[in-house]
């Protein structure tokens, strides 16, 4: 008899919460907070004006950093060639291609013209990591993009897009890794840090 | 942009006249292609190294195990070919294409797009068949029907509304890949992209399953295949561009993503 309270306890207990909210649910209103968040922003016409263009960057960054796992990204997108880098190099590394992959993100997302997003099915690829697809839906085309998202210090973090079956992260580690076969990480820093001051100039 | 470009095969002539070189290429570059191919296997080791060393990662790197490594024995003379696209693209298709946008509104455009779809239907019937995928093939009928009716010779996409009548198209490279056969080697054509030698020889089979190919004479085949070339260009223009301008490797970001691309089409 107790055994048995004792085991509807524990049912209740663990089957509740998980029922009410299973980790694919998780990731998935997490992508889909931080896009709405991110669309809501550029749909404002507050921001149309030329003037309000920086603080909409500066919202938009804010967002994006919440969005993305930029330490995981960069550890990723070096692969097995990260380990040619002492700590030092590997922060600046980190720190350079963070700052490349916003700017790109964000020149991108403001191409934005009111294109339909649509959300689709969020799967768990194991344990703590899920993969969301949306689409976006242009004129004469659906492209899908999927996120994936690990769960990490009991939050959330995108560490990779997959446009059209192309991931992001193992397109940068495929250059990454055709320009460490002759050079050093030095060489790379440089290269990196030349394209980031490039995009540094006022866009468009 | 580089599918569009590969679908197009205005090159074909020259893309058969090239082949006999290209094998005679491959034969004299087989040391250096061995060679490239070891390294890629020790590189895979590691692969596994950093799988025990991430444990949490496990699904996502098991993934990447299968990443679209490709030989790349002809990367000079591709190097080339690719610095002339990019050129030929920025200083002829875009600026043609961009005056070809400006005096067609986009509905048109798009409807010129479906047309083209719509024709190729020979050459995804006959993959979904070789690829036994009968229920696709019998899907993709309908949609022909539908769209060749109702969408008015295709110009109209009125099968958009049922998606189960839009399934993934299929060429005769995936079919290749399906049966198992390995890419071969990376080729970059001049105006048609990025490409490998199986997806090669799928170009040559596709050409004969497609209707534009048998309207003569010639040149008015010819014509029509640039002319889809400039309308597919005139709703896309800005995709290479970003690519390339966030790329630290052009070359190789176009590469990766045409393997990576390529490998996923072949999966569905």
């Amino acid at each position: 008899m107790k055994r048995q309270s004792i085991s509807i306890l524990l049912i209740l207990l663990f089957v509740i919460p998980v029922s009410a909210s299973t980790p694919a649910d998780g990731a998935f209103d997490f992508v889909t907070a931080s896009v709405d968040k991110v669309l809501t922003i550029l749909r404002d016409p507050a921001f149309k004006e030329e003037s309000a263009k920086e603080e909409q960057y500066q919202k938009l960054t804010k967002i994006v950093r919440t969005l993305f796992d930029y330490d995981e990204i960069s550890r990723r997108a070096l692969g097995i060639k990260g380990r040619s880098f002492t700590p030092e190099q590997m922060d600046e590394f980190s720190g350079l291609f963070t700052r490349l992959l916003e700017k790109i993100y964000l020149n991108r997302v403001r191409e934005y013209t009111d294109e339909k997003i649509i959300y689709g099915d969020a799967t768990m690829l194991s344990k703590n990591i899920a993969e969301v697809q949306t689409s976006i839906v242009t004129a004469s085309k659906q492209i899908p993009i999927k996120y994936r998202v690990a769960f990490k210090n009991q939050e959330w973090r995108c560490y990779d897009v997959i446009i059209e079956g192309v991931s992001l992260v193992r397109n940068y580690r495929s250059q990454f890794n055709k320009i460490l076969q002759n050079k050093t990480p030095e060489d790379l820093l440089q290269q990196l840090s030349e394209m980031v001051n490039k995009k540094e100039a006022p866009t468009e | 942009m580089e599918k569009d470009l590969q679908r197009d095969p205005t090159a074909l002539f020259a893309l058969i006249l090239v082949f006999s070189f290209l094998f005679a290429g491959y034969g004299s570059n087989y040391k250096k292609a061995f060679a490239e191919e070891t390294a890629v296997s020790a590189d895979a080791g590691e692969e596994n190294a950093l799988q025990d060393e991430y444990d949490e990662w496990t699904y996502d790197l098991e993934e990447e195990e299968s990443a679209s490594r490709i030989r790349d024995p002809l990367e000079r003379f591709n190097r080339g070919v690719f610095a002339f696209n990019d050129f030929f693209y920025f200083r002829a298709l875009k600026p043609v294409a961009r005056g070809y946008r400006f005096i067609t509104p986009e509905p048109v455009r798009i409807g010129v797009k479906n047309f083209f779809y719509n024709l190729g239907f020979p050459v995804r019937f006959v993959n979904y068949i070789l690829q036994v995928k009968f229920q696709r093939a019998g899907q993709d009928t309908c949609r022909f029907i539908l769209n060749s009716t109702a969408g008015i010779l295709g110009f109209f996409n009125p099968a958009q509304r049922c998606p189960w009548l839009n399934q993934p198209p299929e060429d005769m490279g995936q079919t290749l890949g399906k049966w198992s056969i390995g890419n071969g080697f990376y080729i970059v054509w001049p105006l048609l992209g990025p490409s490998t030698l199986r997806d090669s020889a799928g170009l040559i089979g596709d050409y004969f399953l497609q209707p534009v190919s048998y309207v003569r004479p010639f040149y008015v085949s010819m014509g029509a295949r640039s002319y889809e070339a400039v309308n597919d260009t005139s709703l896309s223009i800005g995709e290479y561009e970003s690519i390339k301008e966030s790329a630290l490797d052009p070359y190789t970001a176009l590469k990766d993503a045409y393997m990576q691309y390529r490998e996923k089409a072949v999966q569905e």
